[in-house]
């Protein structure tokens, strides 16, 4: 029983010479070595948020429709739909072609902005350095030439989402074709139904769905998108029913 | 003596625990963790989509992206037979990217924002579009 007694003191001091002995390995440091070491781990801090800071803020232009302003706040939609937040202080410059005296209060809704800035990528905000009123983008439109009014310089465009633009083509409209490889210089006499087109252009104030051409690009080596629709779409045609009777619309009787 | 056999189990358990502690402890301290492998997966490459037969990847320019100088690189993927059709507000250009589906090209750009709308058609008329918005400036902030 005494061997057995003496056997459990002789490993709990063991146990305790161990713990002791590993504590000891760890050197206790001098106090200039613990100032060095202090300042070491501050610059290292220092440097580490220097570098996240660097790489959390960066240099961004954004281009969008007005959706509201504040004193120190803009909120723009984008070219994408996509809703964007910009802020405002004492070191943004503001610019217009319309205005000298242009600043943050003659902001209005629905108007154009190019904003360039410091963008965080964590609050997903635009700090603004240069705020410019742009001038509204011009329409890019591709599709097939569905029709064409020689008469009236204009042509018809069919649209990938079924939609249809009627483009006036002026005198100062720069036509082109692609050809074999090659952007060749085209005009109007040279462009064929059916055939698939670009039209850069300006919409029409009073006409929302005419433009007015500045270029034309002509695909002729292009087929027209199997989601342009060239079938007739003008909702007054009647269409034939090969019987010469002409279609009129059922009307339901009533149900009261 | 059946109490001196108790105790002698009840060391023989204890010695057994902190030698199983001990090695469990070596064990962990020499186990390392591969950082580099620690991260989410991603796919590489994005899914085709099973709907259009063409796709359109644009490398360069990155969207909102302020440039250091007025001329820009344009490249980017598609598929091998398409036409790439380049618009800026001002001028237009179209070529044929290569056997690989890689095309490049340098656009020139005007001071503040610029539209860039990069469009890539099949022969067959399927298309995809990309749009970035691409400013220079002179201004330092």
């Amino acid at each position: 029983m005494k061997k057995l007694f003496l056997t459990l003191i002789f490993l709990i001091l063991l146990s305790v010479r161990i713990d002791n002995a590993s504590a000891l390995t760890t050197k206790t440091p001098t106090p200039t070595e613990s100032v060095l070491q202090q300042q070491v781990d501050e610059l290292k801090s220092k440097i580490a948020s220097k570098v996240a800071e660097l790489n959390l803020v960066e240099k961004r232009a954004f281009f969008g429709t007005v959706t509201d302003v504040s004193d120190t706040q803009i909120t723009l939609k984008d070219i994408g739909g996509n809703t964007k937040f910009v802020d405002v202080d004492e070191l943004t410059k503001f610019s217009s072609a319309n205005s000298k005296s242009f600043g943050i209060s003659d902001i209005e809704n629905n108007m154009t902005l190019g904003v360039l800035g410091l963008y965080n990528k964590q609050s997903r905000r635009l700090l603004a350095r240069v705020v410019n009123e742009e001038n509204k983008l011009p329409q890019f439109i591709y599709g097939a030439v569905y029709s064409l009014d020689s008469k009236e310089f204009t042509i018809t465009v069919a649209k990938e989402n079924g939609a249809r633009n009627v483009v006036d083509i002026e005198t100062v409209t720069k036509t082109f074709s692609y050809e074999e490889g090659k952007l060749v210089k085209s005009g109007f006499s040279q462009i064929k139904g059916t055939e698939s087109i670009i039209v850069i252009g300006f919409l029409d104030d009073d006409d929302k769905k005419t433009i007015t051409a500045s270029r034309i690009i002509l695909l002729p080596e292009i087929m027209a998108g199997p989601d342009i629709d060239l079938g007739p779409q003008d909702e007054d045609l009647v269409p034939s029913t090969g019987s010469g009777k002409k279609l009129t619309p059922i009307k339901q009787p009533s149900t009261k | 003596m059946k109490q001196e056999r108790v105790i002698l189990s009840f060391i023989t358990v204890l010695i057994g625990l902190v030698v199983a502690g001990i090695a469990f402890y070596f064990y962990q301290s020499t186990k390392t963790v591969n950082t580099t492998q620690s991260g989410r997966l991603e796919n590489p490459s994005p899914t085709p989509s099973e709907k259009s037969p063409i796709f359109l990847q644009v490398f360069e320019p990155k969207n909102e992206q302020i440039a250091d100088g007025k001329t820009i690189r344009v490249s980017g993927k598609t598929v091998a037979d398409a036409t790439v059709v380049i618009l800026t507000k001002e001028t237009e250009e179209i070529i044929e990217p290569s056997s690989e589906g890689d095309f490049s090209t340098t656009v020139q750009i005007d001071d503040g924002i610029n539209y860039i709308k990069i469009q890539a058609f099949l022969p067959t008329g399927e298309t995809q579009t990309v749009q970035r918005i691409v400013a220079y400036t002179t201004e330092d902030f």
